[in-house]
């Protein structure tokens, strides 16, 4: 078992050691990376901006001038190109072998998607050439509980090196897909509750079983059950759920079992269809919304098109981003969604953070990605503009200070 | 908090207000304080009362007479001309539910809430009919349904809109899928008998353990027991998680509680009858195994109602009330008019808008309760039973009477005032009130504007 701890020196320390392209930032060496604007996500945009790296990490970030650059430091100057973080994908199914189903039993906790990532695989490559470098790699919805996702960059590397979280989240599966027309139990609303509902049940007694033991008040130790072990981190709110969840039901059934009752932290899925209609109750409790991948609904009650974003945005919904589950959408396209998003009402700010820093918060990997702040990775995206403009294209990413795409050297990908 | 329970809350309802009246800062919100003035109060416990005054006050009715103070801080509805109920209540429907049935036919512990949609079309259709109360409970397709919830008809959460929690079970004498009625009925009891025995084991665990029978001898019984009884369960997978979680050996496990529960009469039983042949069974498990039971009775039941005669128990009748049935011998032609069948050998009963197998029926939707108690008048009840048809006696049948079903002091402030005379046609719901919230009003309801301008002879019309 991987245990859970935060992996960034190793990863770094190996980096620099090994890797051939490593070579291009010698140890003690920096980078400094000139752009006509810098999208930081973290405060307003750097016209003519200059991000210091080192060591796989941002140094610096400010406006050219005000910026000195460290004598040595070898400098990529990006024009007037962008520079914004890393995209952050939280539904990612192609992280590795592909076969995320286990369809035995109904709920699967003991399942670990880190059990068959394959690193930088050609899918995820191709990702990369549409910005995103790091994905959540999660179980699919075949069953109401597929098991333990991994969150990983798309980058080069072994699995070690990749990895930024194991568990990363747990995949819990409510309504559209899981349905059992077998006759077993779940079919439906209430049989797949009921299931949900007494598997957690069980993994929090097992994880207070523990917290008791750990704090003293209990004398032997409860016996140690790898199927529920999982479960220690998500009870203890270090890592959330992700919730494949949908419609006004779903949502409702979402926010009140596992917020509130189970007391975790939730992150919804999908959240499409009229699940907007519930964005108030959502807002309360400040659960993100990772909409997607389907991005309007058809209003039968006033026949119109709705933007599903959109609808949440207006609803006050902040804390919200899009998602492809790659591969229904194509993981280089993550950008296209928040770009769709827009052009159904989102507005642009909101849509970079969507694919950037709020999905970041709510994997709870924002301490390492998801903005250009001095401290983070530097996973940096070069494009010929705004990403969400399609006629724009990255030109240059770059993963804890490594350039892994650049269509100068590489084939253009995407 | 967003899940506490309904129940509580009502219960809590007079000790709060009690608080309330202690600390005047805190209850002065004008908010939380009703009153309705003017009209004709059908309270159905009691005459009716007319240009009456009801007090509301924090959800839960304070007063009701004709010459009240109404206080300063509270919001008042005029309706004059007009005529005030309690909130109807509908004893059965699937309609709340995104999906009315598991397919797997035995899951007796599954509740309705997790399936309940606030969202559903049914419960605006509800309000906009002055529906209140609704018994949400699995439909008639599978044999043991699951656990009953009966919901207020307006809210954001399925919990907070909880009135009563396990009010029922459901069971059907339909047979499931591809089965038979004979293997349907028999795993019926079969699964009946495993119950009684499992209760037995329990029993005799707790003996046992009172007698401080050695760990060894329990763990043995622990092993065996359970085993043999659930030799042909479906749910094995679940089994043995149910058995570690019950840190109570002698308490029923998590499966198997509502089945307990139903054989010790706690939890009341449901039991649908799709046909007259379905009757003398359900009337026989009834007494085999003294279930606590309501009837739900199929169209083609009314050729049993013999077997019904003298039963003082309300039973819920197919939304399809008069049809017509052709002899096959003869060719001829028979209305068949179900409220007057049952009242004539003395069955009171209740009406429900969905459950039929007829489309007609859900297609007409939930304005189809005061409908049938329209029908039910025509065809000689009394107005004032079919009233009491549509609120106290679904209320008592569903063991929700003490929070909804008349207007009285202490009870939930339930009300529908109507523009007229119930049950005529020309009458529409004006306004619908649940725990004292105004939850529908004619004038914006959008969605029927066109059909329900309410002033119609207005002159600011255009």
């Amino acid at each position: 078992m991987i245990p859970f701890v935060p992996l960034a020196p190793i990863v770094i320390a190996l980096l620099v050691a090994a890797s051939p392209i490593a070579a291009e930032e010698p140890e003690g060496r920096g980078l400094a990376v000139f752009a006509g604007k810098v999208i930081t996500c973290a405060g307003d945009p750097i016209v003519d901006g200059t991000v210091l790296v080192r060591d796989g990490k941002i140094e610096a970030v400010g406006p050219r001038s005000e910026i000195e650059v460290p004598e040595g430091y070898e400098v990529i100057d990006c024009g007037d190109k962008f520079v914004m973080p890393g995209l952050v994908e939280v539904h990612c199914h192609i992280g590795g072998s592909g076969d995320l189903n286990e369809m035995v039993y109904q709920t699967n906790p003991d399942l670990r998607t880190l059990d068959q990532v394959i690193p930088h695989n050609e899918a995820l490559k191709v990702g990369i050439a549409g910005g995103v470098t790091t994905v959540c790699y999660i179980p699919g919805s075949g069953t109401n509980m597929g098991g333990f996702g991994a969150i990983l960059k798309a980058g080069p590397g072994s699995l070690e090196e990749v990895l930024v979280r194991f568990p990363g989240v747990l995949k819990i599966a409510q309504w559209g897909n899981p349905e059992r027309r077998d006759g077993t139990l779940g079919s439906g609303r209430m049989g797949m509750n009921w299931i949900i509902r007494d598997q957690l049940e069980e993994g929090r007694q097992y994880v207070q079983a523990w917290d008791e033991y750990d704090a003293g008040r209990r004398a032997e130790p409860p016996e140690i059950d790898l199927r529920l072990e999982n479960f220690k981190p998500l009870f203890r709110r270090e890592i959330p759920v992700l919730v494949h969840t949908q419609g006004y039901q779903g949502i409702q059934a979402t926010l009140e079992m596992l917020h509130d009752s189970m007391e975790l932290k939730v992150v919804i899925g999908h959240g499409t269809f009229e699940g907007y209609l519930i964005s108030e109750e959502i807002q309360k409790r400040e659960i993100p919304v990772m909409a997607g991948p389907r991005g309007f609904r058809f209003d039968p009650d006033d026949g119109q098109i709705h933007g599903i974003v959109a609808e949440y945005s207006q609803r006050g919904i902040r804390f919200l981003g899009v998602n492809t589950d790659s591969p229904v959408i194509p993981q280089e396209d993550l950008a296209y969604q928040a770009a769709m998003a827009v052009r159904y009402g989102w507005n642009e700010e909101d849509a970079i953070r969507g694919i950037t820093i709020e999905p970041a918060k709510a994997l709870m990997i924002d301490d390492r990605v998801g903005s250009i702040e001095p401290g983070k990775d530097a996973d940096l995206v070069i494009c010929t503009g705004s990403i969400l403009d399609p006629r724009n294209y990255v030109t240059q990413v770059m993963i804890e200070g490594r350039v892994i795409y650049d269509i100068t050297k590489d084939r253009r990908r995407y | 908090m967003v899940t506490m329970q309904r129940i509580e809350v009502v219960r809590c309802g007079l000790a709060l207000a009690l608080v309330m009246a202690l600390l005047p800062v805190m209850g002065a919100s004008a908010q939380e304080q009703l009153a309705i003035k003017g009209g004709r109060i059908v309270p159905i416990v009691g005459e009716p009362i007319d240009d009456g005054v009801i007090l509301i006050r924090d959800g839960t009715i304070q007063q009701i007479g004709t010459d009240l103070d109404i206080p300063i801080e509270a919001r008042v509805i005029d309706a004059t001309g007009m005529v005030i109920l309690p909130g109807f209540v509908e004893p059965h429907s699937p309609e709340p539910l995104v999906q009315p049935n598991e397919v797997n036919p035995n899951v007796p512990f599954v509740t309705v809430v997790d399936a309940v949609d606030p969202n559903a079309i049914y419960f605006e259709e509800a309000r906009r009919n002055g529906v209140t109360s609704v018994h949400a409970i699995p439909g008639n397709s599978t044999m043991f349904g699951g656990k009953s919830a009966v919901v207020k008809t307006s809210g954001t959460f399925a919990e907070d809109m909880v009135l009563k929690r396990d009010a029922g079970l459901k069971l059907s004498l339909r047979p499931s899928g591809s089965t038979s009625r004979m293997s349907h009925l028999a795993r019926l009891r079969r699964e009946l008998d495993e119950t009684k025995r499992y209760m037995a084991s329990l029993d005799e665990k707790a003996g046992k353990t009172n007698d401080e029978v050695s760990d060894d001898a329990k763990a043995d019984e622990e092993k065996d027991e359970p085993q043999a009884a659930q030799e042909e369960d479906e749910e094995k997978a679940d089994e043995e998680k149910a058995d570690e979680s019950s840190s109570d050996d002698t308490a029923p496990d998590a499966q198997r509680e509502a089945m307990v529960r139903l054989l010790k009469g706690e939890l009341p039983a449901f039991l649908y009858c799709e046909q007259a042949m379905d009757v003398p069974h359900a009337l026989k498990l009834i007494d085999d195994y003294g279930l606590n039971a309501t009837l739900i009775l199929g169209r083609d039941c009314h050729k049993a109602v013999g077997l019904l005669a003298g039963r003082d128990d309300p039973v819920i009748l197919d939304p399809e009330l008069v049809f017509w049935e052709t002899d096959p011998r003869t060719d001829e032609d028979e209305q068949i008019i179900l409220p007057r069948l049952y009242r004539e050998v003395g069955v009171p009963i209740t009406f429900q808008t969905s459950g039929s197998s007829l489309s007609s029926a859900t297609t007409l939707g939930p304005s189809l309760l005061w409908y049938q108690a329209a029908t039910a008048v025509k065809y000689g009840m009394p107005v004032e039973e079919a009233l009491e048809a549509l609120t106290l006696r679904p209320a008592r049948l569903i063991g929700v009477d003490s929070f909804v079903g008349s207007i009285e002091p202490g009870k939930d402030a339930d009300l529908v005032i109507f523009s007229g005379e119930p049950l005529k046609l020309g009458t529409w719901v004006e306004t619908t009130i649940i725990d004292g919230k105004i939850v529908y009003r004619r004038e914006d309801d959008s969605r029927m504007r066109a059909l329900l301008q309410p002033n119609e002879n207005s002159s600011e019309k255009p």
